[in-house]
């Protein structure tokens, strides 16, 4: 499967507008590019259930993978993770949404 | 004559608060130190629920830490737009770099990064023109 690119919204001190979060690819997932300080905001529209996201890890030793960050959204939830460090999430992040028709996501440079 | 002791002492006194209320008012920038602080948000791999915005303190400024990664949403909830002025710390030959002015328009939201900790210091100062202007600080 190729994961969909979901580019990051650079700031800088010139002001944007607030970043819309955007559809997920709840198949075949998401690619980011990931500094460590990506800043990834997760909405869950879903009034009747959490949903997840989870951002896979590329360390692997002894032949062992390092387990995978999940992140739970609450039921109508807005949330925002940063701190994935690139020597383990890489610098090209993937992540896979738990449901594309309830979870958006937006993916911010500081 | 134990009078004089005594007035010598509530004199010393006097003087002591004047220079600790002076000390107060004004840094040796001459930035009042009076600015409110609003703490940053830091996020982690632990998710954060999104931050309501804190009505900003148009009298003294604000002051916020600041790593040049940090990242500031300003929201203009009044009808006109309004401006932020972010605080460089920079001095050259007795000259002051400019400062940074954000505006923000009626009713927006916008965001603004990467103010360099050697231009604008670990504590950033910022005064908005209104207190109908509210921010978030985030922390990556």
């Amino acid at each position: 499967m190729t994961a969909t690119p979901m580019a990051s919204t650079q700031l800088s001190q010139t002001p944007v507008s607030t970043p819309v979060p955007g559809a997920v690819d709840g198949t075949n997932g998401n690619v980011s590019v990931n500094t460590g300080a990506t800043v990834f905001r997760l909405k869950n529209s879903d009034s009747g259930a959490t949903q997840t996201v989870t951002f896979y890890t590329i360390v692997t030793e002894d032949g062992l993978s390092l387990e995978n960050l999940v992140i739970t959204i609450p039921e109508s939830g807005d949330v925002s993770i940063s701190g994935l460090p690139v020597d383990v999430f890489g610098s090209q992040v993937s992540w896979l949404a738990s449901s594309a028709t309830y979870v958006t996501v937006s993916v911010t440079e500081p | 004559m134990t009078f004089a002791p005594v007035l010598r002492l509530v004199t010393a006194a006097f003087a002591a608060l004047c220079l600790l209320t002076s000390a107060l008012r004004r840094s040796p920038e001459g930035d009042p130190v009076t600015a409110t602080a609003i703490a940053s948000v830091q996020l982690s791999q632990t998710p954060t629920a999104d931050p309501t915005n804190v009505a900003c303190d148009a009298v003294n400024g604000n002051i916020t830490p600041n790593t040049g990664a940090t990242c500031f949403r300003l929201q203009n909830s009044d009808t006109a737009s309004h401006t932020v002025v972010f605080t460089s710390i920079v001095v050259e030959d007795s000259l002051a770099l400019a400062d940074l002015t954000v505006t923000v328009g009626a009713s927006d939201v916008v965001w603004v990064s990467q103010l360099p900790v050697d231009v604008f210091g670990a504590q950033v100062s910022y005064l908005a023109s209104n207190a109908l202007v509210k921010v978030t600080a985030f922390e990556p």
